[in-house]
């Protein structure tokens, strides 16, 4: 019993993690209607301004890398976005990868491509144990900063003039700009809260590894990508459920597949997602309308 | 006009992908070998980003130093040595492609990277070219047999893993539990060589789990181990950076504080000295030591040179591992008295205990190194330092 509460609070840590990072795909494509392959590279830059201030005080730290992944988002938007938005579909993934592939050999050309060590939050490197199951206070951390980013991110787009006019673009994009919502200022906003999602799992990627390397993006965007197909792709409530179920696959068949076949844990895992595919083919949640954006 | 600009846009992307993704790896175009008076090129393809990044690399430096040192006394018989590179970043996919650029910029053999899974594309064809393929070392055993021009520096993975498991058997451990990466053949026949000799010498394997090299969070395994063996004896961690960094941080986060060893594939305190700079009970089972403290005199003043090469320590030994395979080469070559890549496997079979910097010994059914004595390295206080030397059957 202790073991198998000790797998749910792995599939909880690991789920919010994974909910981080699809967070930040989710907002894009809700307002955008493009699937970002490049907010990996957010995290990436975060993660990067993370280790080259190393060494100084905490709170500096984190928020420089909370304002390094959002200028770095609103900037990738107005210099590489906006200049082929109302594009087809592939024209906008394409271009996605572009950038994505760009900032990677940049990063690599400055720094290298080994991977560098760093050291975050080591406060957060033990456990307590609640009722003989052990919750690594890391894992505790990561289920907090995504709930309180989903339930601010919540706030925003039901309190707030712009988060209002963000979900009424998110319905129905040219209504919104017919009726007076400023599509470049909607757009903007979306990605800078990407980039600072994306600044969030970098702290908790970093604080879980230790490490930094141009490429630490990719695997993150994969599993958000995943998330957001499984979940329904462009809603918020999409992307955490499909977070939570590949999480909660990935441990399962960790857990339970016999010692041979659990070297292909994760040809199970999507095997299982496909599955779910053919049932639901927009997802848990059905995916929002995914007409052109002008 | 807007689409005239995105267009444009587009392009200048594009292209400054392109050229940065070059500006990652330099490539020369060689001039022909054949004709007997040209310079020799020998190419090197390795991956200069992604996953094999921190074994490549410094192998790429190790084997520049060997061809300045080559080219300093007077190149091959009389012949300038030249090297040409080729980048797969570590792609499976890139394997093939770059062999045959390598082959295509006038390679008479080639050094190829360290994993038979990431690597073998390249090195068959190479070989079907009739040229030798070198690995700069590691990976799997199935490279000593992987065809008749087909080398490797290094020693099999079985036998890195009977040498984890001879020294932890010497420290008079008992029982173990296996952590076993699944991102190739390498790691699984690590943790194979580990069992197989930790039994025959009487240690008990409390458990064994698997995990990707790209998982960002190892918890389920983490509490398989703990419900199975709280602290065992030693943990064989059968992975390499950066999933093997994560695995022994994560294990010491959760408060497991038993030894770990690995082979090579962890050598270098890169993956530690920012993250754990305290690390303390990792063992590694390497080549050489590239921390001043080598037993061998030679590998200590290799390791100086390179140091002084490149501006920096090397960060683990893979460097020397770079600088063997081309001396290899060129001393089979100097022996066979031909580029001619039979003739020159021939020369490789005949090495027995070849002084290239280390002693290296082929034969012409395995070619890799089955004699090597292999340096355990230990890190304390964040610092890896020589211990002591393990041999082994050597398969």
């Amino acid at each position: 019993m202790t073991q198998t509460l000790q797998y749910v609070v792995d599939t909880l840590s690991l789920g919010s993690l994974y909910a981080l990072y699809s967070l930040g795909i989710a907002v894009v494509f809700g307002i955008a209607r493009l699937i970002n392959f490049a907010h990996g590279e957010l995290i990436m830059i975060a993660g990067f301004t993370l280790l080259l201030l190393d060494g100084w005080p905490l709170p500096l730290r984190l928020a420089a890398a909370c304002v390094a992944a959002l200028i770095a988002a609103v900037l990738m938007e107005r210099l590489a976005f906006r200049p082929v938005r109302g594009a087809k579909d592939d024209t906008l993934l394409i271009t996605s990868f572009a950038v994505s592939f760009f900032l990677q050999n940049l990063f690599i050309v400055m720094f290298g491509a080994l991977p560098q060590g760093t050291l975050l939050l080591p406060a957060l490197g033990s456990s307590f144990n609640v009722f003989g199951v052990s919750i690594g206070k890391l894992d505790a951390a990561t289920i907090m900063v995504t709930f309180l980013s989903l339930a601010a991110l919540t706030l925003f787009l039901t309190r707030s003039s712009l988060g209002i006019q963000m979900r009424a673009s998110a319905e129905n994009f040219r209504m919104a700009r017919c009726l007076g919502v400023p599509a470049n200022r909607v757009i903007a906003t979306a990605f800078a809260i990407s980039g600072l999602l994306a600044a969030f799992g970098a702290v908790m990627m970093v604080t879980r590894t230790g490490l930094t390397s141009p490429v630490m993006g990719v695997t993150p965007v994969f599993a958000a990508f995943v998330a957001n197909i499984i979940g329904g792709l462009g809603r918020l409530s999409g992307a955490v459920l499909g977070s939570y179920l590949l999480a909660g696959l990935t441990v399962a068949f960790q857990a339970l597949l016999p010692v041979g076949p659990r070297s292909y844990r994760d040809a199970f895992v999507f095997g299982a997602l496909l599955l779910v595919l053919v049932a639901r083919p927009n997802g848990l949640l059905r995916a929002v309308a995914t007409e052109q954006r002008v | 006009m807007i689409r005239g600009t995105r267009k444009r846009a587009a392009g200048v992307m594009v292209t400054l992908c392109l050229a940065l993704s070059a500006c990652t790896m330099s490539t020369d175009t060689a001039s022909s070998n054949h004709d007997g008076t040209g310079p020799i090129t020998i190419g090197f393809i390795g991956g200069m980003s992604g996953v094999f990044a921190p074994y490549e690399k410094p192998a790429l430096d190790g084997a520049e130093l060997a061809v300045k040192e080559i080219n300093a006394a007077g190149g091959v018989d009389g012949r300038p040595l030249k090297l040409v590179t080729e980048d797969n970043k570590s792609d499976i996919n890139e394997s093939a492609r770059a062999g045959q650029a390598i082959l295509d910029d006038g390679a008479v053999a080639s050094l190829v990277p360290v994993d038979l899974n990431y690597g073998g594309g390249a090195a068959q064809v190479i070989q079907g070219a009739g040229k030798i393929a070198m690995s700069v070392g590691g990976g799997s055993t199935q490279w000593a047999k992987f065809g008749p021009l087909v080398y490797n520096v290094g020693t099999t993975a079985t036998s890195d893993g009977a040498a984890m498991a001879q020294f932890a058997h010497d420290k008079g451990i008992k029982d173990a539990y296996l952590m076993v990466d699944t991102i190739s053949d390498f790691s699984q026949e690590l943790c194979d060589g580990f069992k197989t000799r930790f039994t025959e010498l009487g240690g008990r394997i409390l458990g064994s789990d698997t995990f990707n090299n790209k998982d960002t969070s190892l918890g389920a395994q983490i509490t398989r181990m703990k419900s199975a063996a709280p602290q065992p004896g030693i943990i064989a961690n059968c992975s390499f950076p950066p999933g093997g960094a994560l695995m022994v941080k994560q294990l010491r986060d959760a408060g497991i504080d038993s030894p770990l060893i690995s082979s090579n594939g962890m050598d270098g305190d890169f993956w530690f000295k920012n993250s754990m700079p305290n690390l303390s009970g990792v063992y590694t089972v390497d080549w050489a030591s590239v921390w001043g403290d080598d037993p061998a005199p030679g590998v200590n003043k290799l390791v100086k040179d390179l140091a002084k090469a490149q501006g920096s320590q090397p960060q683990n030994q893979f460097g020397v591992t770079g600088y063997i395979a081309v001396k290899a080469i060129v001393a089979a070559m100097q022996k066979a008295g031909s580029t001619d890549g039979d003739k020159v496997a021939a020369a490789l079979n005949s090495f027995k205990r070849e002084d290239v910097g280390i002693p290296l010994t082929f034969d012409k059914d395995f070619h890799m190194d089955r004699t090597r004595e292999y340096r355990i390295l230990q890190v304390v206080n964040g610092r890896p330092k020589f211990v002591t030397t393990v041999k082994t059957a050597g398969n």
